[in-house]
């Protein structure tokens, strides 16, 4: 039987619970464990409750999940708000948190032991110590990950509370040392999306912080300190998506991030690099909206805005990452069409895997390929360089400022000629118009069809895209083995949506069912305009959390049974 | 006199409007520059002053309305090697793009920003700007503005914005050396230019600026914010035309310090990859 734990930390804004957080999975993964954890987190700087929640097991992880072994309460109302779990479910706190509880309760003098050891703000050292000796796991492997994470002073103290910890713990359930993976790291979704947009040779980030997108910024602005990549705050998110198009203007990959309300700001921008054909990559990291919604919490309620954002028509792809090293791959390809097509590119992620982090299989950096698609062999006459020559195939030779020293080039958000000059010229509006959506076309043969999950031509087909990945797959598996014949198609890339395996597939389907987080099924609208197909039922969550496998298993057993 | 800043384009401004006197301005100082055309970039916003970019021979980007300057300022930190010359207007620059010409002074990358002030819209056809005077009548405030007018320089002024100076586009040959000493400053050079409407504005015509603009001379100090401030009041009974006010101030790049600043020719990130890898090990 494979061994999965999962283990819930709750507890106020600033008590520490993510620097808690991120040693103990570190100190799983050190351990061997792979891991897959994720945040709950209210908008307020202090108090209210959060909770992280640190799956492991010894195989490899797709999703959380609602089923629980240990809770960690950090406050007494991380002990009252989780009071509903399953009296199986024990819990660890503080002795001074100690009342009427009708889960078992684990409770030593915490903060005492972080007091003895130098500072009271270790006490979830100290638990984590506890928990460690719970699992009967390596003492030693919990005091490097600590020390890793911590300057000298506070490790030291940090290191002492896990020790006290620790020994005043009790083994309830050993579980089996394993061999750490060396060839796997450890990140989330927004840390992914830095990483690649990094090695698809982004230089320039430029936004305005909205949660969920801010940790892409401050992940980049980490490597600005050392590394070719500048990070600019600007003044608001319309000055953001403009900057980042003057960046590409100049020559230079550049990208942007926001939430909704900053994608609603950007609107005009967007359209701006559709029809300049500067070339652009835009993360909307998704929250519940309209307007400010849910600020830290997560949805799929964007693409229906996304794929008509801005006036007029032009062409654009969106993306979906389905997982952390999707995060990855989807920002290196977002580059390269970007480049390759010269319009936006969406990468449209939420607050789930934003900050949701898992191991991964290292990257081969042989499979990636990054390109240049400026225009390196141009031999023309001075000054007669044309940045929207027609073409057959609808794409310009591009160069940028300064390139050729007897060249200039001219961007233009007015309908333009081939030059790039303002016109009023029907010949022209009805050529560029064919010109820039003649690239809609042609980058469809760059896009990737849905993945398969299960096997095909089953009964009732799912239908799902993004984030919700790991959970489809857990609830899809799960109904087969309950003797459920389901299987579905999930969707990263959205937009132009490739609708080849939906036909092969569907056609055979008997039923059809969308699973997203959103309120009207984006995804199924979407799949009916462009193939005709509707779903027979919808399954949706809009409370701002993401379904787990549990509640996807238990929403879809309910429409079928 | 022909000039290799000379783009046959056809002009789409009406005749005898100011702007010409800041085009002329423009491609004479951008002769005296000695720089090439493909190491100039002109950048606009929409308005009458956002068309600048297509009747010169440099780079140009003609992006959305307000927003002028920050397309400008990507394009600067990603390229510092060309000349980037901002033109706006009252309307695109002090109204719809009026948080980007604070966050622009505050950011002091060396960027030169000529905004043509006609004190009214002319692309939209005559109705108030925000340097409009009080009581300035269209058809949409036929009784006249009830805005007050807002003074530019002194908003530069307040954000200790390093070199502001006012020009005239009836003074094409003193307007020329302004923009030379922008483009020769190192960091946010900002110019408001005047530039009558010969259409919309039947108030600030070419005889009303001529009657009140002046030259400063070399007597006056454009180090003294006393002194600047109090120029910059000067409107009603004359008008001084020069740079106003002026400092060293450390730009973007040297406040920026960058240990590693990325190059614009195309470079492979996959060297670092090792590195940034075992950021997640």
């Amino acid at each position: 039987m494979t061994i999965i734990k999962n283990i819930l930390i709750s507890g106020a804004a600033g008590q520490g619970i993510d620097t808690a957080a991120v040693i103990f999975e570190d100190a799983l993964f050190a351990a061997g464990y792979h891991v897959f954890s994720n945040k709950d987190y209210m908008s307020r700087v202090r108090g209210g409750n959060n909770f992280v929640q640190i799956r492991f097991s010894e195989n490899e992880l797709h999703s959380h999940s609602d089923i629980l072994d240990l809770c960690i309460a950090l406050d007494e109302e991380a002990l009252t708000i989780n009071k509903d779990l399953s009296s199986s479910i024990p819990f660890v706190a503080d002795k001074s948190l100690e009342k009427e509880h009708g889960n078992h309760l684990y409770s030593e003098d915490f903060r005492t032991m972080a007091k003895d050891s130098g500072s009271e703000k270790a006490f979830t050292s100290a638990i984590s110590g506890y928990v460690w000796k719970y699992f009967g796991l390596d003492i030693q492997i919990l005091k490097d990950t600590i020390n890793k994470n911590f300057n000298e002073k506070l490790a030291d103290i940090n290191v002492k509370a896990a020790q006290k910890g620790f020994d005043a713990g009790q083994i309830k359930e050993a579980l089996s040392p394993k061999q750490k993976h060396d060839d796997h790291i450890f990140i989330n979704g927004n840390q992914a999306l830095a990483f690649g947009s990094f090695m698809a040779g982004c230089k320039f980030y430029c936004a305005y912080p909205m949660t969920p997108s801010t940790s892409v910024m401050n992940e980049l602005a980490k490597y600005a300190q050392t590394y070719p990549i500048i990070v600019e705050q600007a003044e608001d998110e319309i000055a953001a998506i403009n900057m980042a198009i003057g960046s590409s203007f100049a020559g230079v990959r550049s990208m942007t991030g926001t939430s909704g309300g900053g994608l609603s700001l950007m609107v005009e921008g967007i359209g701006l690099s559709g029809i300049s054909e500067t070339p652009l990559v835009i993360i909307n990291a998704m929250r519940p909206g309209p307007a400010t919604g849910f600020a830290t919490r997560t949805a799929q309620g964007d693409l229906s805005f996304i794929l008509t954002a801005s006036q007029g028509e032009f062409p654009r792809v969106v993306l979906a990452p389905k997982d952390q090293a999707d995060c990855f791959r989807i920002s290196l390809r977002a580059f390269e069409l970007a480049d390759k097509y010269q319009l936006p590119v969406f990468i449209l992620t939420d607050q789930f895997l934003a900050d949701a982090r898992k191991n991964i299989k290292e990257f081969d950096p042989e499979e990636y390929i990054v390109s240049s698609y400026l225009a390196d062999d141009l031999n023309m006459d001075d000054y007669t360089y044309q940045r929207y020559k027609l073409t057959e195939n609808g794409i310009s030779p591009r160069i940028y400022p300064g390139q050729y020293d007897n060249q200039v080039v001219l961007h233009d958000s007015y309908e333009h000629d081939e030059r790039g000059h303002d016109t009023e010229s029907a010949y022209y509006g009805t050529a560029m118009m064919d010109k820039r959506m003649k690239k809609e076309e042609l980058v469809k043969d760059d896009l990737i069809e849905p993945e398969l999950l299960g096997v095909p031509y089953a009964g009732t087909m799912i239908l799902s895209w993004g984030s919700s990945y790991g959970a489809v797959k857990e609830a899809i598996e799960r109904l087969n083995e309950g003797g459920f014949s389901v299987f579905g198609l999930h969707f990263s890339d959205l937009w132009p949506l490739p609708v080849k395996n939906l036909k092969k597939f569907c056609a055979k389907s008997q039923h059809l069912i969308t699973v997203e987080h959103n309120y009207t099924g984006q995804l199924a609208k979407l799949v009916k305009q462009e193939t005709g197909i509707s779903v027979t039922d919808k399954v949706l969550g809009y409370d701002g959390r993401q379904m787990s496998p549990e509640t996807i298993y238990a929403k879809i057993k309910e429409v079928l049974s | 006199m022909s000039s290799v800043f000379d783009h046959n384009f056809e002009i789409q401004w009406c005749p005898g409007c100011g702007n010409f006197g800041i085009l002329k301005a423009l491609k004479a100082a951008l002769d005296k520059s000695g720089k090439n055309p493909s190491d100039v970039s002109v950048v606009s916003g929409i308005g009458q002053s956002g068309k600048t970019p297509h009747y010169v021979n440099t780079n140009g980007f003609n992006g959305l309305h307000g927003r002028a300057l920050p397309v400008a300022s990507g394009l600067k930190i990603s390229n510092p090697e060309q000349l980037v010359i901002v033109h706006g207007g009252d309307g695109d620059g002090y109204g719809e793009g009026g948080n980007h010409f604070i966050h622009g002074i505050r950011r002091n990358l060396d960027l030169n920003y000529f905004v043509h002030n006609n004190q009214i819209y002319g692309l939209t056809k005559g109705q108030a700007s925000p340097t409009s005077s009080l009581g300035t009548a269209s058809g949409i405030q036929p009784s006249g503005t009830i805005m007050e007018p807002i003074n530019p320089l002194k908003l530069a002024m307040s954000l200790d914005c390093g070199f502001i100076a006012r020009g005239f586009s009836g003074e094409p040959a003193h307007l020329t050396e302004l923009m030379l000493e922008a483009f020769a400053y190192k960091g946010f050079a900002y110019i408001d230019i005047l530039q009558p409407c010969v259409v919309f504005n039947k108030v600030n015509t070419y005889s009303w600026y001529k009657e009140r603009a002046y030259k400063l001379d070399s007597n006056y100090d454009f180090s003294s914010k006393a002194s600047a401030l109090e120029k910059m009041e000067e409107w009603d009974e004359q008008i001084p035309l020069g740079v106003i006010y002026k400092k060293e101030k450390p730009e973007y790049f040297e406040k920026a310090s960058l240990t590693n600043p990325p190059k614009v020719q195309s470079s492979d990130h996959k060297q670092y990859w090792n590195e940034i890898l075992s950021l997640y090990k």
